[in-house]
């Protein structure tokens, strides 16, 4: 191993400024462990650069990159969301099962002449909620 | 460069605005992905995706970063995530691979001069000193563009890099003595 406090130096020996240099240089001259260490930082250097430098992303990249987008907008163009009608849907019916329930308890036993009635209602409200929301699902489609 | 870029996204041009993006970012982000998972094929895979979700984020970008720091954010995570996932993944032994799914590895594109597998070497460092001296090499030597796309500090690039080169010298040295 090189001496310890020139290790970084030697390994960062392109980076150094004019006065560290002269000071690692200083070292080198009578240090020969220190020099076979710099010259290998220097092979090791040239290596890295011939197996790394100008890497370029291949050119089905952008491409593919394209064609998957392309693919996105599309499917996002096409595909409506079917959750907020669906939670309209739930809500109403909690609604108007909520205001049978208030009625069958407090409206006079006259006015509401059998539960059967009430659910005849009740069944009549749901299917009025269920098709308005089919038909404003289909109008956000079209 | 990026003013441009800007430029569309406040008009509210969002694919002429993502294909400058594109364009101007493919290299560094593929590099990016590459510096971390080290085979060309998963950095491939890892930058589509990364700028699969630049694209979904686009829309939402309100400048609060400088857009290439955003971008590069993106890219890291993703190519961190599938680094974590291949980790996890069972891996075939060197052995039993097929033929050719090893080509195409940065290290067999270029021999070193020296005589050694220097790529080979840099698989077996630890995975900060791997990303930092990979990327250091393919950003043409500039601490500042390494530290801006990993997202650590100027001064950490420049040690971890050193490390790097010296533990890199160290195991051509201990191969070289082997082999010797």
């Amino acid at each position: 191993m090189p001496c310890t406090e020139f290790e970084d130096r030697l390994a960062g020996y392109d980076a150094l400024g004019a006065a560290e240099r002269q000071r690692v240089d200083a070292h080198l001259a009578h240090c020969e462990t220190c020099r076979v260490w710099l010259e290998a930082f220097g092979e090791a250097d040239a290596a890295l650069r011939a197996a790394y430098a100008g890497v370029r992303a291949p050119a089905t990249l952008a491409i593919s990159v394209r064609q998957r987008v392309s693919g996105t907008v599309a499917a996002g163009e096409t595909r409506v969301s079917a959750v907020p009608e669906i939670l309209d849907f739930i809500a109403w019916t909690g609604v108007i099962c909520a205001c049978g329930l208030l009625a069958y308890f407090w409206l006079p036993r006259d006015i509401v002449v059998s539960p059967v009635v009430l659910y005849a209602v009740l069944g009549v409200l749901l299917c009025a909620t269920l098709s308005a929301t089919l038909w404003v699902l289909r109008g956000s489609e079209g | 460069m990026e003013p441009p870029i800007q430029a569309q996204l406040d008009a509210g041009h969002l694919s002429e605005a993502f294909d400058l993006v594109v364009e101007h970012y493919q290299h560094r982000v593929y590099r990016l992905a590459l510096a971390i998972l080290g085979d060309p094929a998963a950095a491939q895979d890892a930058a589509q995706e990364a700028f699969l979700r630049i694209w979904k984020g686009l829309k939402g970008f309100r400048g609060q970063s400088a857009l290439s720091t955003w971008i590069y954010a993106i890219a890291r995570n993703t190519a961190l995530t599938e680094r974590k996932s291949a980790a996890a993944r069972p891996t075939l032994p060197l052995d039993d691979a097929p033929a050719g799914a090893l080509a195409g590895r940065v290290d067999s594109a270029a021999p070193s001069r020296a005589g050694f597998d220097v790529a080979a070497l840099v698989d077996r460092l630890r995975p900060q000193y791997k990303e930092v001296i990979r990327l250091y090499y393919m950003e043409e030597n500039s601490y500042e563009e390494v530290s801006r796309m990993l997202d650590i500090p100027l001064g950490t690039v420049k040690t971890l890099l050193h490390r790097a080169r010296l533990e890199l010298v160290a195991a051509v040295a201990q191969s070289t003595v082997r082999e010797g």
